[in-house]
């Protein structure tokens, strides 16, 4: 190659890379430093509703707001007892509904996987079908379906089964129920992925040295789909815990979640600054365990 | 064969789809026997070990092992253990626990389990790489972790799926020495599927040669090389060459062989008629040549052949020569270079090529 191609061929190469990284830049971490400037800040009456911060770069004006920077939109957490509720309820109903969705999910993904391969693609295509209509339409059919006079009650009175109606609609069951319908096919696809690409050899030497099907499952399948169950898991959980639409949709009034607490505060309330504080403690929660996971496994690969 | 049939594979028809695997096939393993299958891709040799480890199941016939009648009884339940073509060595455990993880399966105590692992990493020379993880292995490593992970189940059957296929040549050679002191040492019977037909030769006791679903010949290596039974074992093992002809005298295992090139006498322990259309089977290296100037140095033998050199290939050990024989036959030759002081020939010198009656067998048109 010429050393005027290679020098083009860097350029081009530099540019592909420094794609993604733009994106992340305008994307993600511009409005992160937003959200962290107005969670520093206090509310206030007017617009934008909050002490404006390093509008001025005036050496004096910078060291001025770095002093007048409080913490009591942090602090206001946590005198909240509504936010802690809204934290712990968030990621209860995301952790029962990742569960869920594994347990519904992994049998569903070893069937994909352990079909003909001919037949693979149409099985993963009706998996995803869902997302052909819109989401928000979905949750309301889940409404007709799970209301007091629904379609799932009128059915199971029908068979005799119950005499007064279920009270599913309107509470934590109903979101649970939508967050895990909806969420399903992010779990279920990670799964796919990495169930389809074990070696088929790996469980009949299983089974060849003695394993029964139950063994193989246990000893071999499982521990190798690791990867696409914490994939998955992540998929679903981390969107699950901010979901803002099914609760509002079919949730009751005790079911607070921190999408909606943070929605109240920020157009009702108008407390941008306690909005963008749980907004960031909420990242740093869900984020936080992930970044942690990955440097354990980094420190172990070392090792 | 010695002592008892230890497999019986009776009248065993596989299909998968379309493609017959395996059509009516019989066979039986003796106790202690190191045992070959050898094909080409696609005759059916895989499918015949993956019936016995009880991966399929046939459609038609029984297999028995041990005199028991496998039909039905799945895998994990079966006396046998294999090493696979890929290894299948489980990555997320390390050399020990991929040992020892048949013995759990038995519900071996712990401290035999502890006992059987190590004894086994000695006899396959792989003390100290207990804690490796199988990505951590060569590929020579990786071949001794998967044969020592299915012989410490003390097997009545070691199944060897292509074991060598993915090893360079020296390795495999040094390979196939250790199994085959492997076997010897722990009287196990070994059943090998290979293409290779100089790995079958070097390490078993006895090879069947099977072609599109069925056993085209069963014998010691010797047997199948010298006497090949049909064409296409001829062919499928080493090189041969075969030379139409015609039998124009039988005497008891004595015949005479009228071909193109002139005609040949020959001892073959099979039944040929008088009349029947046959070839004339020699192999490259029975086959020795002379300039036609030469004074007689070799012995006289009652097949003479005289032809000219057309090609000469020099293979480091030997030198193959293909000369064509009054009457246009394409005949092979091969010559060890083992003196020096011969010389080579070169092509377009007139020889005579002979070779002893006993030298050659007769293959039915």
């Amino acid at each position: 190659m010429s050393g005027k191609k290679k020098h083009i061929a860097q350029r081009g190469r530099g540019l592909v890379i420094a794609l993604p990284y733009l994106w992340l830049i305008l994307f993600f971490l511009a409005p992160f430093f937003l959200v962290l400037k107005v969670s520093l800040s206090q509310s206030v009456l007017g617009q934008p509703p909050y002490a404006p911060v390093f509008d001025d770069w005036s050496i004096a004006a910078v060291s001025n707001r770095l002093q007048s920077f409080t913490l009591a939109a942090y602090a206001g957490l946590l005198e909240d007892s509504l936010y802690l509720q809204s934290y712990v309820n968030s990621l209860a109903i995301a952790a029962a509904a990742t569960c869920i969705m594994l347990l519904i999910g992994y049998p569903f993904a070893l069937a994909i996987a352990r079909a003909a391969p001919q037949r693979r693609p149409l099985l993963v295509m009706l998996a995803i079908a869902p997302f052909w209509t819109s989401s928000l339409i979905r949750v309301y059919a889940w409404i007709m379906i799970l209301k007091d006079e629904g379609l799932l009650n009128h059915a199971l009175m029908a068979l005799g089964l119950i005499k007064t109606p279920l009270t599913i609609f309107a509470s934590n069951w109903a979101v649970l129920i939508g967050v895990v319908y909806s969420y399903l096919p992010f779990m279920v696809l990670p799964l796919v992925a990495s169930l389809e690409k074990q070696d088929k050899a790996l469980r009949e030497a299983a089974a060849d040295l003695g394993a029964s099907p139950f063994a193989v499952f246990w000893r071999i399948t499982l521990p190798l789909s690791l990867p696409g169950i914490l994939a998955g898991s992540l998929l679903t959980f981390i969107p699950a815990a901010g979901e803002f639409v099914i609760p509002d949709l079919l949730g009751g009034s005790d079911t607070v979640m921190i999408g909606a607490t943070l929605w109240n505060d920020f157009f009702a309330n108008r407390d941008w600054p306690t909005a963008a504080a749980a907004a960031l403690l909420m990242l740093l929660l869900l984020v936080g365990p992930f970044i942690l996971y990955e440097r354990i496994e980094l420190y172990k690969s070392d090792s | 064969m010695s002592g008892a049939s230890l497999i019986q594979v009776e009248r065993v028809t596989k299909r998968h789809g379309s493609v017959l695997a395996l059509d009516g096939l019989s066979l039986e393993i003796a106790q202690g026997e190191f045992f070959a299958l050898l094909g080409p891709s696609g005759c059916g040799k895989t499918s015949l070990l993956r019936l016995i480890a009880g991966f399929e199941t046939p459609d038609q016939g029984r297999i028995l092992i041990d005199g028991h009648d496998m039909t039905g009884v799945p895998p994990h339940r079966r006396p046998v253990n294999m090493m696979f073509q890929s290894y299948a060595l489980f990555p997320h455990m390390d050399v020990a626990h991929n040992i020892a993880f048949g013995l759990k399966q038995e519900g071996v105590t712990k401290r035999e389990i502890a006992d059987r692992v190590a004894a086994i990493l000695h006899l396959v020379q792989l003390e100290g790489l207990q804690k490796r993880r199988p990505d951590q292995l060569s590929g020579g490593q990786k071949s001794r972790v998967a044969l020592a992970r299915a012989l410490v189940k003390r097997p009545k059957l070691l199944l060897l799926d292509e074991p060598l296929a993915a090893l360079d040549r020296r390795l495999r050679e040094t390979t196939q020495f250790e199994i085959t002191r492997l076997q010897k040492s722990l009287g196990t019977s070994f059943l090998i599927v290979t293409h290779d037909q100089r790995e079958a030769m070097v390490m078993t006791q006895r090879i069947a040669v099977m072609r599109a679903g069925r056993i085209e010949q069963i014998g010691a290596p010797a047997e199948i090389y010298e006497q090949p039974a049909s064409r296409y074992v001829a062919e499928f093992i080493g090189d041969i060459n075969l030379l139409p002809g015609k039998v124009v005298a039988a005497d008891a295992n004595r015949y005479t062989i009228a071909t193109c090139a002139g005609s040949i006498e020959l001892v073959c322990a099979k039944q040929h008629a008088e009349g029947q259309a046959v070839s004339v089977a020699v192999r490259p290296e029975r086959i020795r040549i002379e300039r036609l100037s030469g004074q007689g140095v070799l012995k006289p033998s009652p097949n003479r052949l005289t032809g000219r050199i057309e090609e000469r290939a020099y293979l480091g050990e030997a030198t193959l020569y293909t000369i064509k024989l009054d009457g246009d036959f394409l005949l092979r030759a091969v010559r060890q270079n083992a003196s020096t002081d011969e010389g080579p020939m070169e092509p377009g010198g007139k020889i005579i090529a002979t070779f002893a009656p006993e030298a050659a067998s007769l293959i039915a048109q």
